[in-house]
Parts: C-alpha cells; sequence; structure tokens
C-alpha cells in the first residue's frame, strides 16, 4: 500500500481480485458436479502458527480483519474487522444493519464482539496470539492501537470528534420470555423487499445492573459479574448497562471507559460506526473448502 | 529558544491568556505574557479557530480575514506580528503593517528610502519582513490594490527587477477587510485574481468561525477595557516557524494516494459537464453556470455540477499546502491523533476554495445570502460524499497503477464488487455484472482515473527503469 504522506489511515476497501478466484473455481466445480450445500463447521481455537486459511465468502481485505476462534451467525468461521468500517458513521442502528449488510457483512452480535475484545485483552496480555484473516500475526503495534481503542480515547476512526470505539452492536431486547420478560432479536439478512430477517431467543440470564463487571459473559456476550473493583481497569472490567425493552446493545470506549451498552436504535452520531463481521469456510492445503 | 522544534503551546494566543487567567494569573501578569485573540471554537480533527488561521502561518500562505468591524481580524494579524514575528522590522523584528487608504504607495511609504547620493528611492530592506500585516486593504481603491498583487505573488518588481519578499524562502501575510452589503462606505470591490493570491481566506462572522460563548465571556474579563487593538508580547519564533513551514513544503511533494486521488478529483471530476451533450460530456466552458438554469439534468437547481465549477491550479496548490499544514498542525497539538487523508483534504478544499470563485454565484446570492463559506461547506460535503461512493474504485485502480498493474475491470456479483473482469472465465463471466465506474455520464466525472491510471504505470515503469539502472 503506498505510503500516505498527508493524513493516516487508510479509510477504504480494496477491491481485489480475490473473487476472480473464487468464481472461476465455482464455475470450474459446477462443470463436474453440482455444488454443495454448504455445511456448519465448527472450529478448533486458531491462536497457533499453523493457521488454516479461510474461504471468505466476501469481497474484503482478510488483513483488516482478525479471527476470533468462534463461527458466527452462518455458522463459519467468523471474521470481525479491526476497526470500525469506513462509511458506516452517521447512522441509526437500522440504517447501520442495511449499510454493512449491503456489503455482504453482518453487524456483530455482543458475543462475537465480546469475544473479540477479551481476544485483545488476551493478546495484549501475552496470554494468546492475535491473527488476522490471512493468518498473519497482528504485530505489536497495531495490537497495541486495538487495544487502546478499545478500551480508551484512542484513535478517531470518523473523524467525528469522539475518539475510541464506538460501535452498534447486533441485539434488540424485545419483549419475550426470557430473563426480564426480554427476548434477544439478532437481523441475520435482508430480503429483497428491504425486510429484515431476525432471529429472536429468550435473553440469558445476565447481570442486572447498571455498575463496573468483570469479563465474564454469557454465551449471548452478555455480562454476568460485578466487578469487585467499580472504579474503571482497563483490561480488567468495563462497565455495563443491564438490558432494557427495545433498546439495542452498543459498545463505546473513552477517555473515562469502556462499556458495554444499552441504547435508543434510533441515535446517530458522526462518530458512531460499527465493526462487521465476514464469515468463510476453512480451507485445506490444496485450496478447496473442508 | 533553546529547542528548535516549535511546540503547540508556543503557538497559542489568547488560548494562553486564558489558562493563565483560569489558573489565577492577574491581568498585569497575562498583559504581560500572552497574546490576545481568543477563539477557540472547536472545528476540525481537535483544531480550533485560531488554529485555522496559525495553520495558514506555519503554511506561509497569504491569509485573508473577512468580517464585520470588531471580530477580532485585526487582533489576530497583530498578535500574529509581535507574538510570532517580533513586532516590526524597523524595531528589529520581522514583521511589517501596511494599512490601506485611498493614497497608498507602498514602494513610497514602506518598502523604500531616499538615496541622496543616487537620488532615487531605493529598497530600504522591509521587503524582507516575514510576516505582512495589511490592514483594511480594501479601503484603496482598485488601482491601489493592484500593488498587493506583488505580495499575493511573493516577488516585488522594483526598477525592473523581480525580487523576492520574504526571507530564508518564507514568506505569509494577513490581509483584513470588510465585506459588507455597502455599510462600509470607504470600502472597494476586491478584484477576484487578487483574492485568488489570498490561499487561505476566513469570514469570521460565519458561525462556524466565530469564537465559543465562554470565549466571549472571557475575553471581557482577561484584561482592562480598552476598544483599540492591543499589543501582544513581542517573541521571535521565526526560525521555528521557517523550519515548520520547510516541513509542510516537504510533504507536499509526496502528498500520497488518497490526497492526490482527491486533488484529481477536484481538479478534473468538476470540469465535468454532461449537460450540453449527452453522449460525449465536456469540460465545463465559460458559459458555467448559465446554462446550468436550462440543463434538463439540473431540473431541482441543485445538481452538484451546477453548484461548483473546477478550481484553478493555484487553489488546488494551497489546498494541498494547507491540508499539509493541518495535518502538521493537529500532530503537533496531539501526535496520537489519527487523521484520515480524504476528510483532511476535503477540509482544505473547502476552508481554502470558498472564496475563488468556483461557486454558483447565483445559488450564493439567492440561498446562501452571500455567505460563500455557508454554502463552501455544504458543496464540499457533498462531493466528499460522492468521492465517497466511489472511493473504492478510484483509489483500488490507483493503488493498484502505482505497483504497474492496469486494473480497471471491475464487476459485481451477488452484490459484491470485484476487480479482474478480464480473467473470469466464460461460465463466470455469465453469472456477473461488468462494471464500468471510471466514466464521465456523471455530474461529477470519473474518466480522468483512466488516465490517472496510465500515468502513474508509466511513473511506476520509470521508477522501476530508475531502480534497476
Amino acid at each position: 500500500m503506498a505510503i500516505q504522506i498527508i493524513g493516516d489511515r487508510r479509510d477504504w476497501n480494496k477491491i481485489n481480485s480475490n473473487l476472480v478466484d473464487r468464481l472461476n473455481k465455482e464455475a470450474e466445480t459446477e462443470k463436474e458436479e453440482k455444488p454443495k450445500k454448504k455445511k456448519a463447521k465448527s472450529l478448533e481455537t486458531p491462536q497457533t502458527e499453523n493457521f488454516t486459511p479461510l474461504i471468505v465468502e466476501t469481497n474484503i481485505d482478510p488483513s483488516e480483519y482478525v479471527r476470533i476462534g468462534i463461527n458466527g451467525l452462518k455458522g463459519n468461521p467468523v471474521l470481525i474487522s479491526k476497526f470500525e468500517i469506513p462509511s458506516a458513521n452517521n447512522k441509526n442502528y437500522n440504517e447501520t444493519h442495511e449499510f454493512v449488510l449491503s456489503k455482504g457483512l453482518y453487524i456483530p452480535t455482543p458475543a462475537i464482539f465480546m469475544t473479540y475484545f477479551k481476544n485483545v485483552m488476551d493478546a495484549h496480555d501475552r496470554k494468546a496470539k492475535l491473527f488476522d484473516g490471512n493468518g498473519q500475526e497482528i504485530k505489536a503495534k497495531e495490537l497495541k492501537d486495538i487495544y487502546q481503542h478499545l478500551t480508551k480515547d484512542h484513535i478517531d476512526v470518523y473523524s467525528g470528534g469522539n475518539v475510541g470505539a464506538w460501535t452498534w452492536l447486533n441485539a434488540r431486547f424485545v419483549k419475550g420470555t426470557g430473563f426480564k420478560s426480554l427476548d434477544l432479536e439478532t437481523i441475520i439478512g435482508i430480503d429483497k423487499k428491504g425486510n429484515f430477517q431476525t432471529e429472536e431467543e429468550p435473553l440469558l440470564p445476565c447481570h442486572n445492573q447498571d455498575s463496573y463487571v468483570d469479563l465474564q459473559f454469557n454465551n449471548q456476550g452478555l455480562a454476568t459479574n460485578q466487578s469487585g473493583d467499580q472504579n474503571y481497569k482497563p483490561g480488567e472490567n468495563i462497565y455495563f448497562w443491564t438490558p432494557r425493552k427495545d433498546c439495542v446493545a452498543g459498545f463505546g470506549a473513552d477517555a473515562v471507559r469502556a462499556g458495554l451498552s444499552c441504547w435508543d436504535p434510533d441515535y446517530s452520531d458522526a462518530s458512531l460506526g460499527v465493526f462487521a463481521c465476514a464469515e468463510g469456510a476453512v480451507t485445506k492445503k490444496s485450496g478447496g473448502k473442508k | 529558544m533553546a529547542n528548535d522544534r516549535l511546540a503547540y503551546d508556543d503557538l497559542k494566543l489568547g488560548e494562553k491568556a486564558k489558562e493563565a487567567f483560569l489558573a489565577g494569573q492577574s491581568p498585569q501578569y497575562i498583559k504581560d505574557n500572552c497574546a490576545v485573540y481568543l477563539n477557540t471554537h472547536n472545528h476540525f480533527a481537535g483544531l480550533n479557530v485560531t488554529d485555522l488561521a496559525v495553520a495558514g502561518i506555519l503554511a506561509g500562505m497569504n491569509i485573508l480575514l473577512v468580517g464585520n468591524t470588531g471580530c477580532g481580524k485585526s487582533q489576530l494579524a497583530r498578535d500574529v506580528h509581535n507574538y510570532y514575528f517580533n513586532g516590526s522590522v524597523r524595531e528589529g523584528g520581522h514583521a511589517i503593517t501596511i494599512e490601506g487608504h485611498p493614497e497608498l504607495d507602498i514602494y513610497r511609504d514602506d518598502l523604500t528610502d531616499v538615496d541622496r547620493e543616487k537620488v532615487q528611492r531605493v529598497l530600504n530592506g522591509a521587503h524582507k519582513a516575514l510576516f505582512w500585516d495589511l490592514e483594511e486593504f480594501n479601503r484603496c481603491p482598485p488601482i491601489a490594490q493592484n500593488q498587493f498583487f506583488a505580495i499575493g505573488n511573493g516577488r516585488l518588481i522594483h526598477r525592473g527587477q523581480s525580487i523576492p519578499i520574504g526571507d530564508k524562502g518564507y514568506v505569509s501575510s494577513i490581509a483584513t477587510a470588510n465585506y459588507g452589503n455597502g455599510e462600509f462606505k470607504g470600502t472597494f470591490d476586491v478584484d477576484k485574481a487578487l483574492e485568488n493570491r489570498f490561499g487561505l481566506v476566513l469570514d469570521l462572522d460565519y458561525e462556524q468561525f466565530q469564537p465559543t460563548k465562554e470565549d466571549r465571556i472571557l475575553i471581557a474579563k482577561l484584561r482592562e477595557a480598552h476598544p483599540g487593538i492591543k499589543e501582544a508580547l513581542r517573541r521571535d519564533l521565526t526560525d521555528r516557524i521557517i523550519q515548520a513551514s520547510r516541513e509542510i513544503s516537504q510533504a507536499t511533494l509526496t502528498p500520497g494516494l488518497e490526497s492526490t486521488a482527491v486533488v484529481d478529483f477536484l481538479k478534473f471530476g468538476l470540469e465535468n459537464c454532461q449537460g450540453r451533450d449527452e453522449q460525449s460530456p465536456r469540460p465545463k466552458g465559460k458559459n458555467w453556470p448559465y446554462l446550468c438554469q436550462d440543463c434538463s439534468r439540473n431540473t431541482d437547481g441543485d445538481n452538484i455540477c451546477s453548484l461548483v465549477t473546477t478550481p484553478v491550479q493555484r487553489t488546488l496548490q494551497s489546498m494541498t499546502r494547507y491540508a499539509s499544514a493541518l495535518h502538521y498542525l493537529i500532530k503537533l497539538k496531539n501526535p496520537e491523533k489519527e487523521i484520515n487523508p480524504i476528510e483532511l483534504m476535503f477540509k482544505a478544499f473547502e476552508l481554502t476554495s470558498a472564496y475563488q470563485n468556483i461557486l454558483n454565484p447565483a445559488k450564493l446570492k439567492a440561498d446562501f445570502g452571500d455567505e460563500a463559506p455557508k454554502m463552501m461547506a455544504l458543496v464540499a460535503e457533498k462531493l466528499k460524499q460522492d468521492f465517497r461512493v466511489n472511493q473504492d474504485f478510484i483509489l483500488s485502480s490507483l493503488d493498484e497503477a502505482r505497483k504497474g498493474n492496469h486494473a480497471i475491470d471491475y464487476f459485481e456479483a451477488d452484490g459484491q464488487r470485484g476487480l479482474g473482469y478480464d480473467q473470469l472465465n466464460d461460465k463466470a463471466r455469465a453469472k456477473v455484472t461488468p462494471l464500468e465506474p471510471f466514466n464521465d455520464n456523471r455530474p461529477i466525472g470519473l474518466g480522468w482515473v483512466k488516465d490517472a491510471v496510465d500515468a502513474e504505470i508509466k511513473l511506476a515503469q520509470l521508477k522501476k527503469k530508475q531502480e534497476g539502472e
């Protein structure tokens, strides 16, 4: 990538020829056999040098994404963008979903995002390594940027005036049968008429108070334990706003603290954007899908 | 000054007085140690309005401050004169003040003295001033204003010789003017060509450039009441400012991929006019924007191509230089601050181009009450959005071109965009839609990208050849 002298950050998605290889391969395969339906695969923890590359179904630059070791909404290994993706700011919750889905991506659920968050904390503490979508280990300088972006006022991705991570998450708390009589609604797609396709599941028990919490999360990515220290300790705790009906989840970090929040879905801001997820299938060394 | 490198703290004007006041310092301390002009209105990437002017000084640009009487423009110029450049050259400093009036003769009054032996006027050295404070310059009639062209061009013509003004490759100026709507009886119109010499024009009456309420409250408390221009402490920052200016200038030699793309987008994209000939869009002619009112593509009167035309080369150079200066100052203020180059370039465009005769004058008057900064902000935002929509195509192709690859064959498949249509096999091609983003059949032309790709490839080949040798 050419060095940027005036300004710093690359803020665009490189359109590359990755799609060409995939389309050509698919076309060749179709000649020989009927296409096999993709099957959800579980994924072993990828934190080793023997990293198996992914074929990502969406046209992204894998080096801008991180593999976090869990499967995503479609049942395949999920990648999450290192930072908020370009041009996704100034949009409310629904508009952000539309924008992200139009790119073949989706908004991370709290479970995906908080896994990413914990992976970054672990990598920062040298308990594990963090790998990008190409299987390259994230270098120390970039890891530090990501860590600081998620824990304090570091990097204003959209130059909107608020520094630090600020992202919607894919979770709306609606009236239901789960904890606090709420269900968790996840947007999984959009149909041709522009209607969201959603999935609902009962809200799992989670911490029921606005306070600092430990980095312990239930399967829906929501905090479970109040922190013993009610002061902000970057990398050790976050502030948690307990779910409220008709609110949506979000994550933010600034000079004061980092927190998993509960927001008005109609809000928008020049600095509020979104991280994004892509999914892919694990390849064998020969290049075929597992 | 022991350290040769500029620190942001060195450049604070009234902000330093405000800080001293809030720290409990006395009015006498503030008077003896601080500059006066106070405007901390946050504008862009952590820079306030004072910083916008300071960036122009660091860039060695000519700045025009316009606004109603009492808006602070003369105080800002005077602070720079004293607090950065140690006052007048006649008193050992590096600045000069010239006040506009109907009989102004800069050569006679300011730049030359009589040599009694030669019986002629000779340069007195004042032309080497590094900073020129041009007060109320539109109080000169147009014929006298012509003298300012020399300052705007950075060269004097004296006795048939072209003599550079300033010293060590640096000069900057701040001119002030009242641009009223007829209420200033002693003022004259300013030639558009002269305005073009001012790379940065700030209208301090524009709401986005006005001091914060807190500033306005504190201004009255910082010093004893005195309606005139106040003299700040004289200090000499010239060596540091010259060094900063060199660094800013150096960065413009290789501005980078995104910055170059934005400049070309504005340079060539804004030339485009598809209204006259649907089959082959052509550059906007001298009839722009008069033809726009009858253009079938401009039914609502707000088509972006009807609002703005391409800036001249001098304006684009000012924009790049100013963007570099903003970058420098943002980093000086906060080294950790990340700067989005595309946002930066469009902001520089907005701030340097409002008075460069590129806005549709009829729309400016009718819809914006002649508030050029307001219309410019809207236009710059619209253009930025258009660039953003196409940036992945533009920058992907230019990035590949810099590696020597000709890559403009885009396609779309299942909502995803790919590059390399020509490499698809026939069966794959049948499933995708080829895209041709680089065409001029749109309000802001993108056909220029093909030419830019060719040029970048030639440069890449040349570079490769030179490296081989």
